[in-house]
């Protein structure tokens, strides 16, 4: 493995480069390509040794969601660091992608894959540990320090913890300047006058008041609404697993929301991410609700759209007004049945905290928020002397989305944080049946497109909605009798 | 045959110089410019895309620009992503797929051709039933039988099961074109003392040329696109065929350039469209001699 | 391994050595197709009749209860009737636009070399750069197609291609149009190169024009091939399954485009059912292999009369 060594040192330097900002996107991609062929071989390699079935090296496989060159490349970094104080570890980075990881992941527990390290979708954690899909991590959260966590990105499951967050990050709203300017409105800071701005700006000619989307992706719903649920007061369900859902406070947020979408493009009815971020960024948006990455891209494929932007709370409902908002949080888990789980934990943490943490942040700055306390204190107090042009433009935008963290939630990993108009603090409380009410098509967007493209009207969709949750619930519970929630 | 291109201006102009415009034609060359057109004016979109900057393409109202020109979607399709490995795997796979066509379907089609008792038949049966089996139906079991037997994520695995599932239209494609060649031709080789697989050898294959090539020209192709079982068997991304590592290239939200994909969706186009330029005239008379009996 | 009929043919050498090697070459495909096709065609029969555990492919035997549930679905209803709209409009416009897209490219013209290539382009196209190429054109607030029907005053407000439910299916039809019928042009094309000119003369010197060239030499001879290449094409177009996934995005707004293979996946891999799911694709498969064979029968003694 001479080249991974070889390789050590100009990967230092672009490492560095990285987190200073000093060198351009394009050397860093030139650079990232040369370690992914790297990284390339001494994967074939580690197969190689693997079929041999010594016990002393050995593959860890890698799946990951994120395909941007910059992340691919820090895995790279991080690959061939932790290469160097164990020669004997082989990394493998598989991409998989977001629409069919379900459909991969049941395909390769099924057939016993080794996935090593991945990232379930959140809903799924309690299921696949309870399955024994996902290896227990107590050992690893206590090494780095339960303190050290950010409230509510752990992911405990009859005691134990399954999941070690890469991201916590908020789900906030990009909004047009300019337009806002030109028609003399002022940013919106209650629903009403968010409502009028979206419905003034709304066009013929195909200008959208608003790019907001719910569709059969799992997750893109539930990060629409849950500003308006939650600034209605409630959640979902409440700790012990009520549902709240049909509370009449959650109807009038639907309302809001139904009336909102009302000024979106028709395709978002039936939208994915990626809808939201062509409308936004061909210019054919006033508003646009999305986590940091849009400001990436948006600073780097369509310039002029970022510098007449900018980034604010969402005003969605009475309670909390622009405050709570929807955060998602990704997690590593470990695969049970793991060839190198000592190895892999390892690395885990290698990737977690410390330096390469802070570079990992810095792969999509704003998107890919730390969750751990003491990488987000590294990261915001170098954002004013990086010289990465995005963090120098635009590090105000980081620093909103960093401010919202504590408060962006999601219903599935945060049940009943808040409730009956009250809210204390973000925490961690899974919910069990989040995978049948967040499936896909989920509960939550199959209402929204019988409101939306069916024409039903939102108070029976609302009913018909809050039955099949509170069933799934209900069945749910009827099942394992002696669940009780675990708040951490 | 085959008639000489001429220029593509040739087109608009409506008549041939000999004669005095007849209506009849004229309306023949508007339709044709017609149906040119809407069939590549998608592919125009797709070339142009893919040479153009993100920038340019997310801009609304869509604008044609020259300076807006780039090959960057391409550098980085197979610098940063790595594509070119994308390709050899799918170019491996096809390979592969089309040489275990070829080769088993045409020793199977000739036996079918040319012998007709219960085993063959039931075989013959069978492949036409297993051209009525829908993918989608087998997926499941398909991979349990591949990672049962430890086979997942192998590229070989996945060539094997490709010849099985374009075997069989090969299979009949052929049998028909055997059954179209002489059998005198075959027995008057095997009167003047060839075995009979050296008559198979000397006598029908060389005639079969056009047959064999539609055969593999089809099977290339299917192969070369399938998506649904690559994208299930293969788990690691070092061994992804070019079409499912496309549909990675969307990326996590949405946010990846329409230029990449474009330029990927190219790339993956070209190699096809040059193997049917080289091979349409036995395509054509392939087709005409065999799936197509007359 | 009884011998049936005396048509074997093998003028020079012993029987038995013909049939030997007839079933070595034969062999190979035969063990590949049981293997891939067959083995995995009949577990999925079995599934039908079971519940199967997603995780660990365990079936428990519950009759037929699988078939009822389908049956009773009026989603998967729905999802039937939407494959027969789906593969009867793209047939009717495949071979109409297939046939006269041929017999254009047979007539003659300047430039039939060149554009005989263009016109097969679509064909080559893989589904899944179809798919994103009319993803990204048909996008009602950022495509091409409304910016240009719009600006020419076609339209006046943006249509939903492929996200309005009572449209999606119509594009679907018309991108699916698009990519194969030039595989009803390449099979004409072959067939009509293949016609001696001598009939026409015979036609025109009996004082009949264009219009009876085209109907007493031209139809019946591309007849018997068109009718072998609709039979394939309605399967695959039947069984279609990766234009109308990857362009709806998986079924459309509400499951506006939902056809019957679309809903097998999403009961094997999204809700878990592979007993259902087998169940779907059986019938679906079983109503195929019957047409097919109806139509075969029926072919065949056309043709032999």
């Amino acid at each position: 493995m001479n080249s991974v060594h070889d390789d050590s040192a100009g990967l230092a330097r672009l490492r560095q480069g990285l987190v200073a900002g000093d060198i351009g996107r394009r050397q860093f991609l030139l650079g990232a390509a040369a370690l992914s062929t790297t990284a390339l071989l001494a994967g074939c390699g580690g197969i190689e040794q693997s079929d041999g079935g010594s016990g002393d090296g050995g593959v860890i496989p890698l799946y990951t969601v994120e395909n941007d060159p910059k992340s691919l490349a820090f895995y790279n970094m991080v690959i061939a660091t932790f290469q160097e104080k164990y020669p004997e570890a082989r990394v493998e980075v598989s991409v998989y992608s977001d629409s069919t990881q379900l459909q991969h992941l049941t395909t390769a527990f099924r057939n016993k894959v080794d996935v090593g390290i991945f990232s379930p979708p959140v809903s799924q954690f309690a299921s696949w540990a309870r399955d024994g899909y996902l290896a227990v991590l107590d050992d690893l959260v206590e090494e780095i320090g339960p303190d050290d966590f950010m409230p509510g990105t752990r992911i405990v499951v009859d005691g134990s913890d399954y999941a070690i967050p890469l991201q916590a990050n908020s789900h906030l709203m990009y909004y047009r300047k300019d337009i806002l300017q030109n028609a003399n409105i002022a940013p919106p800071e209650t629903f009403d006058d968010f409502l009028a701005a979206v419905s003034e700006t709304h066009g013929g000619d195909g200008h959208i008041g608003i790019a907001l989307a719910v569709g059969p992706t799992p997750q893109l719903p539930l990060f629409s609404f849950s500003p308006y649920i939650f600034q209605s007061g409630w959640d979902y369900f409440d700790r012990d697993g009520n549902l709240t859902f049909d509370r009449p406070e959650v109807l009038e947020a639907l309302e809001r929301f139904v009336s909102m979408m009302r000024f979106s493009a028709q395709s978002l009815h039936n939208g994915e991410y990626a809808d939201i971020v062509s409308a936004y960024s061909s210019g054919q948006a006033t508003f646009a609700p999305f986590p940091g990455r849009l400001g990436v891209n948006l600073h780097e494929s369509a310039p002029d759209i970022a510098e007449k932007s900018g980034v604010i709370p969402i005003p969605a409902g009475p309670f909390m007004t622009g405050q709570l908002h929807f955060g998602s949080g990704q997690q590593y888990a470990l695969y049970a049945q793991t060839a190198q789980p000592d190895l892999a934990k390892e690395f885990l943490k290698e990737l977690t905290v410390g330096e390469h943490a802070v570079e990992f942040a810095m792969t999509v700055p704003g998107h890919l928020l730390p969750p751990m306390k003491s990488v987000r204190d590294q990261l915001l107090g170098m954002l004013s002397t990086s010289a990465d042009p995005y963090v120098s433009e635009h590090a105000d935008w980081i620093e909103t989305f960093a401010e919202y963290v504590p408060t962006a939630m999601t219903s599935s990993v945060s049940m009943g944080a808040v409730h009956d108009k009250s809210f204390e603090e973000k925490f961690t409380n899974v919910c069990p049946w989040a995978a049948e009410i967040w499936k896909s098509p989920p509960v939550d967007g199959m209402m929204f497109q019988s409101i939306l493209i069916d024409g039903e009207p939102v108070e029976r969709a609302w009913q018909t909605a809050a039955e099949e949750m509170r069933v799934v619930a209900d069945g749910w519970k009827a099942k394992h009798p002696d669940w009780e929630p675990e708040i951490v | 045959m085959a008639a000489v291109a001429s220029p593509a201006q040739a087109m608009s102009r409506a008549s041939p110089p000999r004669k005095p415009v007849d209506p009849f034609r004229a309306g023949q060359y508007v339709m044709l410019v017609v149906v040119v057109l809407a069939a590549d004016l998608p592919l125009l979109f797709m070339i142009l895309s893919a040479f153009r900057t993100e920038a340019a393409n997310k801009q609304y109202p869509p604008s044609v620009d020259a300076d807006t020109l780039t090959l960057d979607n391409f550098t980085s399709l197979f610098g940063t992503y790595g594509f070119g490995q994308y390709l050899q795997n799918s170019l491996v796979v096809s390979g592969l797929a089309t040489a275990g066509v070829v080769i088993l379907g045409t020793i199977a089609a000739y036996a079918l051709s040319r012998f007709d008792f219960l085993p063959l038949r039931v075989m013959g049966r069978l492949a036409i039933v297993a051209y009525l089996v829908p993918p989608i139906l087998i997926l499941v079991p398909v991979t349990q039988v591949i990672f049962g037997a430890g086979l997942g994520d192998n590229l070989i695995a996945l060539a094997a099961l490709y010849t099985a599932v374009f075997l069989p239209f090969a299979l009949w494609m052929l049998r028909s074109y055997f059954q179209g060649v002489a059998i005198q031709l075959e027995e008057a080789a095997m009167v003047d003392g060839c075995t009979r697989f050296g008559a198979f050898r000397r006598v029908v294959i060389p005639i079969s040329v056009p047959g064999v090539i539609t055969a593999a020209i089809f099977t290339f192709a299917a192969a070369w696109s399938e998506y649904l079982y690559a994208s299930t068997l293969m788990t690691s991304t070092s061994n992804l065929t070019a079409n499912p590592a496309t549909y990675l290239l969307m990326g996590h939200y949405g946010t990846t350039s329409a230029g990449l994909l474009m330029a990927a969706g190219l790339v993956i186009v070209a190699p096809v469209v040059v193997l049917y330029l080289v091979a349409q005239r036995w395509l054509v008379s392939g087709l005409a001699a065999g799936a197509v009996k007359g | 391994m009884a011998v049936i009929g005396t048509r074997v043919r093998a003028p020079r050498r012993p029987a038995m050595s013909d049939r030997r090697l007839a079933l070595l070459l034969a062999a190979p495909a035969a063990a590949l197709l049981a293997l891939f096709v067959v083995y995995p065609f009949l577990t999925a029969l079995l599934n039908s009749f079971a519940d199967v555990d997603a995780a660990s492919g365990r079936r428990t035997f519950i009759g037929i209860d699988n078939f009822v549930t389908i049956g009773s679905d009026p989603d998967l209803r729905a999802a039937f009737g939407r494959t027969v709209v789906w593969t009867v409009s793209n047939m009717v416009l495949q071979v109409c636009l297939g046939v006269l897209v041929a017999l254009l490219l047979n007539a003659r013209l300047r430039g039939q070399g060149l554009a005989r290539g263009l016109v097969l382009f679509p064909y080559m196209v893989p589904a899944i750069v179809v798919a994103l190429m009319f993803r990204y054109m048909f996008n009602d607030v950022t495509g091409l197609a409304n910016y240009v029907l719009l600006d020419l005053g076609l339209i006046d407000a943006p249509l939903g291609w492929l996200s309005d439910p009572d449209v999606i299916m119509v594009t679907l039809v018309l991108v699916n149009v698009w990519k194969y019928t030039p595989f009803f042009v390449i099979v004409v094309l072959a067939r009509l190169q293949t016609i001696p000119r001598d009939l026409y003369e015979a036609v025109s010197i009996d004082g009949g024009g264009r219009w009876a060239g085209l109907r007493a030499v031209t139809l019946p001879s591309i007849l018997p091939v068109l009718l072998v290449a609709m039979l394939l094409r309605t399967i695959w177009t039947a069984y279609d399954f990766d234009i109308p996934y990857l362009l709806s995005a998986g079924g459309g707004p509400s499951g506006s485009a939902v056809t019957v293979p679309l809903a097998i996946r999403s009961l094997a891999f999204e809700s878990g059912s592979i007993g259902q799911a087998s169940a779907l694709a059986v019938c679906m498969a079983l109503l195929l292999i019957a047409s097919a064979w109806v139509y075969l029968r029926g072919f065949n003694e056309r043709t032999h009369v």
